[in-house]
């Protein structure tokens, strides 16, 4: 009998949350927010846009949409080059690290940690559990890596490096739902994150010069050089991806 | 070990002669040539265009049925991506000095320089005007190999390679 209580307690608590769910994202639903890709320096979040340059990450206040006022500058560190915004955290990656700054405070974003890594360009992208940086080097970048790095950032104050996978100039990257990561390289590569400490190459979308991707529901979009591409991906099958466009520059 | 420090001094020494051959770090030889705008030129510098050729794709950002691409440091084309087996060049937002877009509903924010604009778009009609600009929030923009111009009422769009 008790059994029984507990599991329709469980079962009430889990409907009534979804239904908060519900109504939380039609709530949002009426803003629409676009989605730029891992290189971005721009994130939105709730009434704040949040930038980096080469050294600062800067809070604006959008509550009036269309009179952003600066609430703070925090100095990050030297040659910021991307930022991507996932949840209450922001991910900022320089040319020799990747910081992690916790917004729950929105105006007052707190630095959690930094993993320094050798000097390279460096966009990261991350999910609950693991941050992906890819490291690229050219003559405006420096350095002589070209790889991509996995963390275990389930511990955000103290990420830790599973592994390093050597590339061949990795820029631009993206998570597809949490079993894959594409990565723009020679080609698109698409890897199995599954296990993100053992990682698999599975295929490529060849691609010649791709620079990033956005991935939007099961959509790809790829800029490259010459061209921008369009691709259909299936998560129950990730090698059966589909072009759907290419527009050539 | 001594002599050892010493020795890798010297070749260091000798390796910063070598590198200044052809090196471009080297402030007073720059590689790199500023590209300059009068302040209210600059102010008054942000034009939705007709389609432009795309010289330097470079960022990316899609919202609902469009796609933006950042032509380095000098402006957004703009594509209708309603067919997405079809996408169409639109519109060239030029903004010389920016590099980055967010858009929320049809406000757009840019990093123009050392400014942040925000423009009001109307998605149906493709017509942009300026709402705001946020004078002097971004730092003046650096050559790639972080070379600094300066000069009184002159802001620095962009670096070009000589």
């Amino acid at each position: 009998m008790i059994k029984k209580i507990i599991i329709l307690c469980t079962i009430t608590l889990c409907l009534i949350s979804c239904d908060q769910n519900s109504s939380d994202s039609a709530q949002n639903s009426q803003i629409s927010d676009g989605q730029g890709g891992s290189l971005a320096t721009f994130s939105l979040k709730g009434e704040y846009l949040y930038t980096v340059d080469y050294s600062n990450l800067s809070v604006f206040n959008i509550a009036n949409a269309t009179s952003p006022v600066k609430v703070n500058t925090i100095n990050v560190g030297f040659e910021i080059e991307t930022l991507f915004g996932f949840q209450d955290y922001l991910f900022i990656g320089s040319q020799n690290a990747m910081y992690i700054y916790d917004i729950t405070n929105a105006e007052l974003p707190k630095k959690l940690s930094q993993s320094n890594h050798f000097r390279a360009c460096d966009p990261v992208v991350a999910n609950g559990t693991n941050a992906y940086v890819t490291l690229h080097s050219n003559a405006a970048c420096g350095g002589a890596v070209n790889e991509l790095k996995t963390y275990d950032i389930t511990d955000l104050e103290n990420p830790i490096l599973l592994n390093s996978r050597g590339l061949t100039q990795p820029k631009g990257l993206s998570l597809y739902g949490a079993d894959f990561l594409l990565v723009c390289d020679d080609s698109v590569k698409i890897f199995d994150v599954t296990d993100p400490s053992d990682s698999k190459y599975l295929e490529e979308i060849p691609t010649v010069g791709a620079i990033d991707i956005i991935i939007r529901d099961n959509n790809a979009f790829i800029i490259s050089e010459n061209s921008i591409a369009q691709y259909q991906l299936d998560t129950t099958n990730i090698t059966n991806f589909k072009k759907i466009s290419e527009f050539t520059f | 070990m001594r002599k050892l420090i010493l020795i890798l001094c010297c070749l260091s020494f000798f390796n910063c002669f070598f590198n200044d051959e052809n090196t471009s770090e080297d402030p007073f030889f720059s590689s790199y040539d500023p590209v300059v705008l009068a302040i209210t030129e600059f102010e008054n510098s942000i034009v939705l265009q007709d389609m432009q050729p795309v010289m330097e794709a470079s960022k990316i950002y899609i919202i609902d049925t469009f796609i933006f691409i950042n032509d380095k440091r000098t402006g957004f084309h703009i594509f209708d991506n309603s067919d997405p087996t079809n996408p169409i060049k639109k519109k060239f937002l030029k903004a010389p000095g920016a590099t980055d877009i967010a858009i929320r509903n049809n406000i757009l924010y840019i990093n123009q320089a050392t400014d942040l604009v925000v423009l009001t778009f109307d998605f149906n009609a493709l017509t942009a005007v300026v709402s705001k600009r946020v004078k002097n929030v971004f730092p003046e923009l650096l050559s790639p190999h972080g070379e600094w111009f300066y000069e009184e009422g002159k802001v620095v769009v962009n670096w070009i390679e000589k």
